[in-house]
């Protein structure tokens, strides 16, 4: 049955404005889209590396992916201890929506790492390199997160538990960017030393570049699907409250 | 496999990520929106009956 809407039309429940949500949204996708070809103009006009050849372009967004993953987790972990600290349920939402992006961008950072291992050194996973076994920790205690995020009913207790939790995985973090810095042997390229940035002036802004596109998208991403969850939990409020 | 399908297969697959996300995203944008909807007629029937 039709209805309501046609017996008593308004222009606004007609052709309604845009909602804020669908507008973040835009943003978010028109940021994807402008910062991946950015992205993509760069890895044209970079210079091939000597000794790698073509494949080591991979560095420029595998690497700002990996940070950007970093940075996801850290801001995961920071919300969780806002939210433990002011006890204002807001954060949860926030700490659970920058860990699922860190995850996402963890994803990411394994498979295109793969790709560059494969490329450059003939294997696809070595089990030997701590850089990449620590990542990987990282990684699966993350997506453990979840697993216990979603085993506890809705409340109090599960924020609490769950912001505890990424508090833990933060951990990981340092001991993952310092493995490599720390390790004697390593086939893991260093690019950041103590003497700064191992590579010429053209690539290192090739590499900035890259990462504040990767930053701007994670961060369009966060907002975009932060945006979305607490209209859902907004609907589901006003429905529950009925 | 040369070394530019390595490259275009990393960058591939982190264009079908966000791509996928993004689709997800836009699916579920949807529903809210046909949520918030249905909440907005239902309000307004029993507020107009």
């Amino acid at each position: 049955m039709m209805p309501v809407r046609s017996e008593s039309p308004s222009p606004s429940s007609e052709v309604g404005p845009v909602p804020a949500y669908l507008r973040t949204t835009a943003l978010g996708a028109a940021s994807v889209v402008v910062g991946l070809l950015a992205l993509l103009l760069l890895l044209v006009i970079v210079p091939e590396d000597a000794d790698q050849g073509i494949s080591q372009k991979i560095f420029y967004f595998h690497v700002p992916i990996a940070l950007t993953a970093y940075a996801g987790f850290g801001l995961g972990a920071w919300k969780a201890l806002r939210l433990l600290w002011k006890r204002d349920e807001r954060y949860d939402l926030e700490s659970y929506t920058a860990i699922h992006q860190g995850t996402i961008f963890g994803v990411l950072t394994l498979v295109t790492g793969s790709l560059w291992a494969k490329a450059s050194w003939g294997q696809w996973w070595l089990w030997s390199e701590n850089q990449l076994v620590l990542f990987l920790v990282l990684f699966l205690f993350y997506c453990a997160y979840f697993m216990v995020r979603f085993s506890i009913e809705p409340g109090a207790r599960r924020e609490r538990i769950s912001a505890v939790y990424s508090l833990f995985g933060v951990v990981l973090i340092p001991v993952s960017f310092f493995a490599i810095r720390l390790a004697e042997e390593a086939i893991h390229p260093t690019t950041f030393t103590l003497d700064g940035p191992q590579m010429e002036g053209s690539q290192f802004g090739a590499f900035m570049v890259g990462w504040l596109v990767m930053t701007v998208i994670g961060y369009a991403m966060y907002r975009v699907e932060l945006a979305g969850k607490r209209t859902d939990l907004e609907i589901r409020e006003l429905r529950d409250n009925r | 496999v040369s070394q530019t399908g390595y490259l275009v297969t990393a960058f591939a697959v982190v264009v079908a990520v966000i791509l996928a996300w993004l689709a997800i995203i836009l699916a579920k944008a949807a529903r809210i929106r046909r949520d918030g909807a249905g909440l907005e007629v239902e309000h307004g029937h029993s507020a107009d009956g």
